[in-house]
């Protein structure tokens, strides 16, 4: 279930402002509206696990709610860079207890395939442009979102985007 | 990448720009490449995502209370404050149980408290005043009064101090010996004045420091007085 808020409208910064007070159901707006895209977010970079990554990233959002400071950018920005240490944590949990000699090629889907391949390209991405492909694509931010969030000109967006892009057609050709 | 690439990218992206103009445009770069690479981040990102309502229901169960918070918060204000205090007093209790002049500045604090009239500056005679004044040149002569007073020894060591104490009190004529350079009158009202102030390497205040400290009796007059 997807419940659309229109970003950085009025409605969200108050449902933020109830939420950092402690209000559950407010947070629990801010969850439907934005759970699909730290879903997509860990799903696009983990393949698996994704569930337990989004729940995650909710979990830390509402402990750290207290000290959240619009900045102007999206909310959903802010979740954004909360699921990144969310996913680095657990690529790091994995990399400790799951070789990759150990996993079963024949036993993985093609689309899993696909999704793990996206993922070890976006991640050989420069920082920079792979944030920016991820808020634009998983986040659904606009260019003018995503340069509120990371502090860039919607044209800088734009150029990041393509260079990011056509980097990623090379290494998954 | 061909100057104006990019920004024409953006324009077919916002559909400003069909995929064949762009391809004409632009034909050394790998437009079909891109594009392709841009419509497989589409497909990524528009894959189904479970129900988030159920998702909410799991997660709202894990969700920390906030109450819980600002008591953990608080509670840790307190421990602090806890630390603080016993350190306070184990320090304390250290140095009353190791520096002499400690014990004795803590039992003149102690009189003072209890309203002990022997021990307020200014209300005794001006020889009271000037054992007064001894007792306060404890807390108030500076190191620099303890080397102006006894420059040959400049600031007494503790067992300095010590050795000093056991002096006084073997000879009560008021012979401050090394550590003085407060009169003798104070020596022989209160002889440990002087000792208690060497403990600090302090020295005792001279007499006319003595006075004034048992008038003014702020601490760090003394040293300001003395210069």
């Amino acid at each position: 279930m997807d419940v659309h808020i229109s970003k950085e409208t009025m409605e969200e910064r108050e449902l933020v402002g109830m939420a950092r007070k402690g209000d559950q159901d407010a947070f629990g707006k801010l969850f439907l509206a934005h759970h699909g895209a730290i879903f997509r977010l860990a799903r696009a970079t983990l393949g698996d696990g994704a569930d337990d990554v989004a729940s995650e990233t909710f979990v830390r959002a509402w402990t750290a709610l207290p000290k959240y400071q619009d900045t102007g950018a999206p909310f959903v920005a802010w979740l954004y860079g909360i699921a990144r240490h969310v996913v680095v944590d657990e690529l790091r949990r994995r990399s400790r207890t799951e070789p990759h000699a150990a996993v079963d090629m024949e036993r993985v889907d093609h689309t899993h395939e696909d999704r793990l391949t996206l993922a070890a390209a976006l991640d050989g991405l420069p920082d920079e442009q792979r944030q920016v492909l991820e808020l634009k694509f998983f986040v659904g931010l606009t260019n003018d979102e995503v340069g509120a969030a990371l502090g860039k000109t919607p044209g800088a967006v734009n150029a990041q985007q393509w260079r990011a892009l056509q980097a990623l057609r090379k290494m998954i050709a | 990448m061909e100057p104006g690439f990019e920004d024409a990218l953006g324009l077919w992206e916002t559909g400003e720009l069909s995929r064949d103009e762009l391809a004409r445009r632009f034909p050394d770069e790998d437009v079909v490449g891109v594009l392709d690479a841009f419509a497989r981040m589409g497909v990524a990102a528009a894959e189904p995502t479970p129900d988030a309502g159920a998702a909410w229901e799991a997660v709202r169960v894990k969700l920390p209370a906030r109450l819980a918070d600002r008591r953990r918060g608080r509670g840790k204000a307190i421990r602090l404050l806890a630390a603080a205090t016993i350190a306070v007093l184990v320090l304390g209790a250290s140095a009353y149980a190791v520096v002499p002049g400690a014990r004795k500045a803590m039992n003149d604090a102690a009189g003072l408290i209890a309203g002990d009239d022997d021990h307020s500056p200014g209300s005794t005679s001006p020889t009271e005043s000037t054992e007064d004044g001894a007792d306060g040149s404890t807390f108030e002569s500076s190191d620099d009064d303890a080397a102006a007073a006894n420059p040959d020894e400049g600031v007494a060591t503790e067992d300095e101090a010590q050795a000093d104490a056991d002096e006084h009190e073997a000879d009560d004529d008021g012979n401050a010996g090394s550590n003085s350079g407060t009169n003798d009158d104070a020596i022989e009202v209160d002889s440990g004045s002087g000792t208690d102030g060497g403990s600090f390497g302090d020295g005792s205040g001279s007499e006319e420091e003595a006075g004034e400290s048992a008038d003014g009796g702020s601490p760090g007059s003394g040293a300001e007085e003395s210069g």
